[in-house]
């Protein structure tokens, strides 16, 4: 066993710090999606002046994408860019993205990417809004709430008045941590390559001399 | 060790991977889930021969699966588990006697790794349960290959024989598994004119018997192409589609999984081509050029190709796999292999049990309505291409399309309604005008149909 592990000693950290990177450094993560169920939605008025807000408790620690619906007014409002920014409780902003609303979605859920660090149980909003549009801006489309929340929701805003009983249509899709035989699956395979490919090297090794 | 007992663990040991891979695919079984495509395999199941014949005339694949389907359900019911069984059936003949052709022909290394492989393969785990086809054509075609590969090392008539059956059971079981046929006759035939040109005549009568087996259903199946060409539901191949094949086929729903995969495959071919594996790389040629055909085709003519069709030559990708690795594998890689190929299993496994048994509300929508439908109630929906899967939870005496509903001339006390979003319903006014009220009960649904239920009373 000495002997081997001498031998074999830098393929044997190449094999732990890889693993490593599999657990506990997590370079992958895995997905999971909460989203408010399927219903008949409702329009909010334009999102130009007025932004809508949805104010929400995320369940896990990395938000991904965020997925949000707008009504492109039979194609009225194709122009400009959605701004989405997210605040934190006390409405400071954490992070603010644009999204070209010609490559949303009309009337249908678009993922916007995020990848964000939250707390999981925390209060966060987030403000929809679009800018450097021409002729119209968009509208968002949101749902009862009693038929349709997912668990992060709370309260649905356009602009400073909640709405009440309604809920922002969206999708949350989180980037969550590996479950154990996920991360079985990557290990046994770096552990695989590197003892076939210490195995094709040695025997390479072996031929030459 | 005792050498008799390594013998004995060397003999039994494709069996006792064969009977692990029929509990992970049993314990599948219990539900009640079932989509459009298997819906329409039961509700054809509930004519005759003659009408099933009829009936799958009608649609776009040809009858053979369900004529051997009909003929289980009069041996042992047409139970949902029954039914699934029925699909088990050929993977574990592909595990079980497949593997241990593959034992004889290459050894222990190759067969277990087939198995191994084969179970593992991302996409092999859902159609092993499904009632449907699949699982037949990949059996078809494992047994065709083998038994091509078998003719040109023996000439024995009775491998030619078997490929002519094989064939002729894959072209009546799924039109690209009759794809996947025709290009393993014409490998078969190459490898014949370069290593056994005697069999040449044999290759000819098998072909000829193949061909023969098929012809009564070719006016069929041409009527069933013309029919294609007008209207099918098949989109446009495009980049797009194009890039969703490796994650259908190899993704388990974790980054970079379909790349893991796709160096698998990539190692493989290098193995094969290093070891003169010649038969290893036309295993997995049949199924790249199937998928050629079918892209091809799809340009040509319409649409008429989804990656799903490759599915049949999966029994060959595994055994390709299987060969390619077999030869190089020492002891300690072998064992690493296993070992990965084992927590792919399991990966893929927890996914399937999450998709059979939590992914869709049924369980918890029949338990709902097993709680509250009174005996003077009805259940209604209102998505009427759904007809023939509620038929298979409740006859019509119990349930009614929304739509067919007189409300001001109704027998029922409660009406039960499973409203799909964007399907007709009535609004809270339009039904008060009719003297009915609605009560919000929860989010339900059936497999691919996610519905709200409400309680229609009247005031």
């Amino acid at each position: 066993m000495k002997e081997w592990l001498t031998h074999n000693k830098f393929i044997l950290a190449a094999l732990l710090i890889l693993c490593a990177c599999i657990w506990p450094v997590g370079v992958f993560r895995a997905e999971k999606i909460s989203r408010t169920a399927a219903d008949y939605s409702r329009n909010t008025d334009p999102i130009g002046q007025v932004a809508a807000i949805e104010e929400f408790v995320p369940q896990y620690d990395e938000i991904k994408t965020l997925g949000i619906d707008i009504g492109k007014l039979d194609g009225r409002a194709n122009t400009g860019s959605i701004r989405l920014t997210v605040y934190d409780e006390n409405v400071q902003e954490l992070l603010s993205v644009t999204y070209p609303v010609r490559d949303m979605k009309d009337g249908e859920l678009t993922d916007i990417p995020l990848d964000m660090k939250v707390t999981p149980g925390r209060r966060y909003f987030f403000g929809v809004q679009c800018e450097g549009y021409e002729e119209q801006a968009p509208v968002l489309h949101y749902r009862d709430e009693t038929r349709n929340a997912c668990p992060e929701h709370l309260h649905f805003y356009y602009g400073p008045v909640v709405q009440e009983g309604t809920v922002a249509n969206m999708r949350f899709t989180y980037a969550v941590r590996l479950t154990w035989w996920q991360i079985l699956f990557y290990d046994s395979f770096i552990i695989f390559a590197v003892i076939a490919a210490s195995k094709l090297w040695e025997k390479k090794h072996e031929r030459q001399q | 060790m005792n050498s008799k007992y390594v013998k004995k663990a060397e003999a039994y040991a494709p069996a006792i991977v064969a009977g692990i891979a029929f509990l992970l695919y049993l314990s599948l079984c219990f539900n009640r889930n079932i989509w459009t495509d298997e819906a329409f395999t039961i509700e054809l199941l509930k004519n005759g021969f003659a009408g099933i014949v009829e009936g799958t005339a009608k649609d776009v694949h040809p009858p053979l699966y369900y004529l051997i389907a009909k003929c289980w359900t009069l041996a042992f019911g047409s139970g949902l588990v029954s039914l699934k069984l029925i699909s088990i059936l050929p993977m574990i003949l592909v595990i079980g006697p497949g593997a241990y052709a593959v034992k004889s022909l290459f050894g222990l290394k190759e067969a277990i790794l087939f198995q191994v492989f084969f179970v593992a393969i991302p996409c092999t785990m859902e159609y092993a349960v499904q009632l449907r086809m699949y699982s037949w054509a990949i059996c078809f075609l494992t047994f065709m290959a083998l038994w091509a590969y078998e003719a040109v090392l023996t000439g024995r008539k009775i491998y030619f024989a078997g490929v002519s059956v094989m064939g002729a059971a894959a072209a009546y079981t799924h039109y690209f598994a009759f794809v996947s046929a025709l290009w393993i006759y014409g490998f078969f035939f190459l490898a014949l004119v370069v290593k056994y040109r005697k069999g040449l005549l044999a290759f000819a009568v098998a072909a000829a018997g193949s061909a023969v087996l098929f012809a009564p259903w070719v006016p069929f199946m041409a009527a069933q192409v013309n029919g294609v060409k007008s209207d099918y539901w098949i989109e446009e191949i495009t980049v797009d589609t194009a890039k969703e094949f490796m994650p259908f086929l190899f993704g388990m729903e974790l980054p970079w999984s379909e790349w893991i995969w796709a160096i698998l495959l990539i190692v493989g071919i290098i193995l094969c081509i290093r070891s003169r594996r010649v038969f290893g790389l036309l295993l997995l040629l049949t199924a790249v050029m199937t998928i050629v055909t079918g892209v091809t085709a799809s340009a040509l003519m319409r649409p008429i190709f989804i990656i799903r069709y490759v599915l049949p030559c999966m029994g060959l990708v595994a055994m390709f796999l299987g060969i390619a690795y077999g030869r190089y594998l020492e002891k300690t890689v072998f064992a690493a292999l296993i070992v990965f190929l084992l927590f792919a299993t399991l990966v893929d496994f927890k996914k399937s049990v999450y998709r059979e048994y939590e992914w869709t509300h049924t369980e918890e929508t029949m338990a709902f309505l097993d709680e509250h439908v009174g005996e003077n109630d009805i259940i209604a929906y209102n998505y009427a291409s759904y007809d023939f899967i509620y038929d298979n939870y409740w006859d019509d005496d119990h349930k009614v399309l929304w739509q067919d509903i007189d409300l001001d001339d109704c027998p029922y006390e409660t009406i039960w309604f499973l409203d799909t979003i964007y399907f007709p319903y009535m609004t809270d006014e339009q039904l008060a005008e009719h003297g009915w009220k609605r009560t919000y009960m929860g989010n339900y649904g059936i497999e691919h149909n996610d519905f709200k239920i409400w309680k229609v009373e009247r005031q």
